[in-house]
């Protein structure tokens, strides 16, 4: 059955029925617009999914890769200089992936928590919606969390506000300047146009996202993304995003871990936000024990930095394919230069159901 | 018969002796459903397992096998495994292939891509693989290479087994690893200390199917059902066999050795083996750059593995010091230009050349971080103290592999040592013994008491940090000079070629050669930078 209005991500109840709509159209409105390329051309293997009746052979592919910040992992070594770069600011937490350390007295780690969601998302209730945004601000990150908190005097939501703009007071949602749905939305679109470079069709992630201009190669989401994608077109297919559109945590492993009274670490993980298997929100933190976060180790060494576990936590996007082998699209020629995808489109111009999409 | 797509991958049963005839178990026949032991070097031939050898194994395959359930390919052995016990419901599958960046074209259709799938079966999600297969991918082939390695809790250790000849050989365990006349042999010839091996262990984990490359359908033949294979689809990438399996596996053989060589008062039995892991590099894992080989020469700068300048992972990890290495570069086009002059190219050795190197760009050894692991627990065990450990790495520290140098000092370990007291005892006994044996002003037992002296003032971490960064800057000057990235290629090819001689080196296209490898194989790295 063809796709009729995209669910929010996560699958999340947060909107009225009148928002769940403008969300859509929202959304709408941005696969439409990432139908065109950085030169005005089409992408023709892209497509929006409202309204589509999906092929017999439609597929969904499962897109993964690590939390932890790859340029990190490539300048430090594994061990407590990289933890440490890591928990330093959320700016340098670029893999669609943020987090906040909660301590006790003492400094032991009490609570770590995650976020994937979109800044996007956030704009639009906390705008929309203000009294719903800050119940789960106080649900979420901290009851002490007040109104004048998150918003301007005229009622304008501030997205970096002093309990989304660190790693030691909270994390409601993305902030690092890359991680936005908007740049999923473009990766997926992006990567759908193969690329040739003197006759040779191009196949490797690092040269497709130089030649498409996508994204950032030194990320370990972006290229990968790009790449999946670039696959799935020269597989002759037609490929759009899986609804709810959105970025998941996808897991957490716990090999190698040990608690002090042999626990079973996975115990401790709660996904608090999202539905079975659209995890957008998570926590590590120990309940019903005698003991704190930090006195569980990994590979031997106590939990101490965030960052620990967040090399431990795998991503995940979902790509949707049909009509393998029927697209008659050609590779193209690398863009010399980007004239920038569309948008950012402002989420907080189509609360009204009624009001057009604003750009 | 061995598997002629994977000549060298089954376990070498062949003895070394090349008068002492044909491979026993080459061609004969084994008793089909019954569990043969061949520990190589101690079995002369495999034989069926006893019943108190069979009682004894505590791993999840045995535990299938007691069943009498002989299941002989992949498909079967998983279709087992679903039907507990051993209880392993949680499956994931990886896929290696040291050709696994080749497309497939008419002209490279003949070129064995050695594509590998690695099986994973746990208790739970997030759990250790309690057992891994190794094969090819014929899942329903019976002849195909097919091994299994399960860990056995009670025993503390992991056990090696193959299905070859019809039914199921074990091979040892990880102690059978750490001596003679088993260190070496079967399946330890790659699993070197008795470990999970994953020799391409850190990003970008070349070769391996993972988030910076995947190994693509397009390197199957058209055709090939293996495509549409649930394993095929659902592989997932080595950034998590990394974290999820290697790692943990390694963490978790080490800990279990550790309990079982020191007793409750200390004492530490087999400590030659565990010392051998920081004196000598038993095995290496590969490392590179992050950067696709062929886009090198476009690039302004490739930044290159401090690992392959100095022990970074030990320096900075287990002995605590704390400085910060700059990341050192060498031009993009100089280095590619350094690649075409030294003629580098991959070479299956069957025909199929190609210029350049793997996808990506220096794949070089580096210090195994199954030795690392080692030198981490004897320092928290207090068996070593970091101070000594500093001063033993800090011998001939330029060149972190292969170092004769540090590895002559094994000549004075003692047989055991008393652990405690922040490694006291050892502290008291190595120095001495390695004074007692210093003959030449130049030799490593003189490098290492000038090391030595001094160390015990509370600013010898600051001093030895203040040496390894002028001496990083001192090879950052070189990279920058005329014949920089030469140099750095040349050192580089010796390692490789040094790295190819081990038994580690199973497939031709693991690493790129040149014409004149052997000439720089005894290349070595001076503290000015200099390379000669």
């Amino acid at each position: 059955m063809a796709l009729t209005e995209f669910s929010a991500p996560g699958n999340l109840t947060d909107f009225t029925a009148a928002e769940a709509a403008a969300w859509s159209r929202f959304l709408s409105r941005a696969f439409d617009e990432r139908r065109q390329d950085g030169d005005g051309s089409a992408r023709e293997q892209f497509f929006n999914p409202l309204g589509v009746e999906l092929a017999p052979d439609a597929a969904d592919r499962a897109i993964t890769w690590s939390a932890f910040p790859r340029r990190i992992t490539l300048s430090l070594p594994a061990g407590p200089a990289r933890w440490r770069a890591a928990d330093r600011g959320r700016d340098v937490q670029d893999e669609y992936c943020e987090w906040s350390v909660e301590r006790a007295a003492g400094g032991k780690v009490k609570r770590v928590t995650f976020t994937c969601e979109g800044p996007e998302y956030w704009r639009f209730l906390a705008n929309s919606s203000p009294d719903t945004a800050l119940a789960l601000y106080r649900e979420h990150v901290s009851p002490s969390v007040r109104q004048e908190d998150l918003f301007t005097p005229n009622g304008r939501y501030i997205e970096r506000n002093r309990w989304n703009n660190g790693t030691a007071t909270g994390a409601m949602h993305l902030i690092q300047p890359n991680n936005t749905l908007l740049a999923e939305i473009e990766l997926a679109a992006a990567g759908t146009v193969q690329r040739q470079r003197g006759g040779q069709l191009l196949t490797t992630e690092q040269e497709l996202i130089e030649c498409s201009l996508y994204g950032e190669p030194t990320r370990n989401s972006d290229p990968h993304i790009g790449g999946e994608v670039n696959a799935l077109a020269r597989a002759g297919a037609n490929v759009t995003l899986q609804n709810p559109v959105g970025l998941y945590i996808d897991g957490l492993s716990t090999a190698g871990w040990s608690t002090p009274d042999s626990a079973d670490p996975q115990d401790f993980w709660r996904i608090t936000r999202g539905s079975p298997g659209f995890a957008v929100r998570a926590a590590y933190e120990v309940m019903g024990h005698d003991y704190l976060v930090g006195d569980i180790t990994i590979l031997g060494r106590p939990i101490e930095f965030g960052a620990q576990i967040v090399e431990q936590i795998t991503m995940r996007l979902t790509g949707t394919a049909h009509q393998f082998g029927q697209s008659t699209a050609q590779p193209r020629a690398c863009l010399s230069s980007f004239a920038g995808a569309p948008g950012p489109l402002d989420v907080t111009q189509i609360i009204s159901p009624t009001q057009p999409p604003h750009r | 018969m061995a598997d002629p797509a994977f000549p060298t991958r089954q376990y070498p049963y062949r003895h070394p002796d090349p008068t002492a005839g044909p491979d026993p178990v080459a061609t004969a026949p084994l008793a089909a459903g019954v569990l043969h032991r061949f520990v190589v070097g101690v079995d002369p031939a495999p034989r069926p397992a006893t019943a108190e050898e069979m009682a004894a194994l505590q791993d999840p395959l045995a535990a299938l096998l007691r069943q009498g359930r002989f299941p002989l390919t992949l498909r079967a052995l998983l279709a087992a495994l679903d039907e507990p016990p051993p209880a392993l419901p949680v499956q994931d599958q990886y896929m290696v292939g040291d050709g696994g960046q080749l497309p497939w074209t008419p002209e490279t259709a003949g070129v064995s891509r050695q594509l590998r799938v690695v099986v994973t079966r746990s208790r739970s999600a997030g759990a250790e693989a309690d057992l891994l297969v190794s094969t090819s991918t014929e899942f329903d082939s019976e002849t195909a290479f097919l091994q299994v390695i399960g860990w056995d809790g009670p025993a503390g250790v992991f056990r090696y087994y193959e299905r070859r000849l019809g039914t199921w050989i074990v091979a040892g365990d990880s102690f059978d690893a750490l001596a003679a006349p088993s260190r070496g042999r079967g399946p330890f010839d790659s699993h070197v200390n008795g470990s999970l091996v994953m020799k391409e262990l850190k990003l970008p984990w070349s070769h391996w199917h993972s988030q910076n490359a995947a190994i693509r359908p397009d390197v199957l033949a058209p055709g090939d059902p293996f495509r549409d294979d649930p394993i095929w689809t659902s592989r997932r990438g080595g950034e998590s066999f990394e974290v999820e399996v290697a790692r943990p596996g390694l963490f978790r053989w080490t800990t279990s050795r550790m309990n079982q060589v020191i007793d409750r008062s200390g004492a530490v039995a087999r400590l030659p083996e565990l010392m051998r892991q920081v004196l000598v590099t038993t095995t290496v894992n590969l490392v590179s750059t992050g950067t696709e080989a062929h886009l090198v020469e476009q690039r302004s700068a490739l930044e290159i593995p401090t690992t392959f300048f100095l022990d970074l992972d030990a320096f900075l990890g287990p002995l605590g010091l704390l400085f910060e290495p700059p990341i050192l570069r060498v031009g993009g086009p100089a280095y590619a230009a350094a690649r075409t002059a030294l003629g580098l190219r991959l070479d299956d050795g069957a025909g199929f050349t190609q210029p350049g190197e793997t996808l990506f760009a220096f794949l070089v050894p580096e210090r195994a971080l199954e030795d690392q692991v080692v030198v981490e627990a004897l320092v928290q065990r207090q068996v070593l103290s970091s101070r000594l450990a500093t001063c033993l790495l800090m011998v001939d520290f330029p060149n972190p592999v292969y170092s004769r140098r540090r590895a002559s000092l094994m000549a004075y370990v003692p047989e055991t040592i008393r652990a405690g007291d922040g490694g006291t005892a050892l502290d008291q006994v190595l120095p001495k013994a390695i004074e007692a044996g210093a003959t030449a002003a130049d030799g490593p037992e003189a490098e290492f008491l000038g090391r030595w002296e001094g160390s015990d003032e509370p600013d010898f971490p600051v001093r030895v940090g203040q040496r390894l960064v002028g001496f990083l800057a001192a090879c950052q000057a070189r990279l920058d000079g005329p014949e920089g990235a030469a140099d750095l290629l040349k050192l580089a090819q010796g390692r490789r070629r040094r790295f190819r001689r081990s038994t580690l080196a199973e497939f031709a296209l693991t690493v790129p050669r040149g014409p004149d490898d052997d000439l720089y194989e005894a290349l070595r790295l001076h503290e000015d930078g200099s390379v000669s």
